[in-house]
């Protein structure tokens, strides 16, 4: 199985910073769509999924390639 | 109010803190990290007022769970008094979302008020101290206690006493929903 690109710690800083940086300039829109790039922690991406529902990963629209490393591409299905 | 969308506002800053501080312990990435963590629990401040807005124990439960969960992960191995309280909080808390799943049914909740002392150590406002009642009755304290540890920053302070408000907002709406079920 191909492993799944991992984003760098530098890289998650930088979006981090810049999403942060719009969201205090009051550019929520902004601010989502970079939200959006980052990967969700696996131990977060599993509690929204036993607690919450499928529909909050779906609305909150993160990057899953950490989760699914660590716990396979059909973790959801589980 | 879109309770999914205070949801994912909760989720966002717990990524930005969990970057943060991962930004710290890496040598050279300080500055970012700091970036990270600090405006991430500004933000996480701001979400955590929506939430107490929404006067919705569920949501609210959620959201501490949410930010437990982080502490748990990201607690040092070698803090085992933190760790077992942490673990604790985990625990009541998932008997606190089946309490909530109860009080829903007024025949269930019912059978289980029977199961309860009547006696004033046992209730609240005359209601079941259930175990919705003791997980937020003991985070509260757990947090306090936190309040009261050195080195804690101004934003941390702030965020960790709304978390406390937000639970005694949660008991409240909690003893409506006691109320509906027991039709008292």
């Amino acid at each position: 199985m191909p492993q799944a690109r991992t984003m760098s710690l530098d890289q998650k800083l930088s979006i981090s910073n810049k999403a942060l940086a719009l969201w205090k300039d009051g550019d929520t829109d902004g601010y989502r769509r970079l939200m959006q790039k980052l990967p969700i922690p696996p131990y977060l991406a599993k509690i929204a999924k036993e607690k919450i529902g499928e529909n909050v990963l779906a609305k909150g629209g993160w990057d899953l390639s950490e989760t699914e490393a660590e716990c396979g591409q059909d973790w959801h299905n589980r | 109010m879109d309770k999914t969308g205070i949801i994912v506002d909760i989720y966002d800053a717990a990524i930005n803190i969990d970057i943060g501080k991962k930004g710290f312990a890496a040598s050279g990435k300080e500055q970012e990290g700091r970036i990270s963590y600090e405006d991430g629990l500004t933000k996480a401040l701001c979400c955590f007022k929506k939430v107490q807005d929404s006067e919705d124990p569920y949501t609210i439960m959620l959201a501490e769970y949410t930010f437990i969960s982080q502490e748990l992960e990201i607690c040092n191995e070698l803090d085992k008094t933190t760790l077992r309280s942490l673990i604790k909080a985990v625990h009541s808390f998932n008997d606190a979302f089946l309490a909530l799943k109860v009080v829903e049914n007024a025949a269930l909740y019912q059978g289980a008020d029977k199961t309860h002392p009547h006696t004033k150590k046992h209730r609240i406002h005359g209601y079941p101290k259930d175990s919705f009642h003791i997980a937020c009755i003991s985070h509260k304290i757990r947090l306090k206690n936190t309040l009261r540890s050195p080195g804690i920053d101004h934003v941390e302070k702030a965020l960790l006493k709304q978390r406390v408000a937000n639970l005694s907002t949660a008991q409240k709406e909690y003893i409506e929903k006691q109320k509906k079920a027991l039709g008292i």
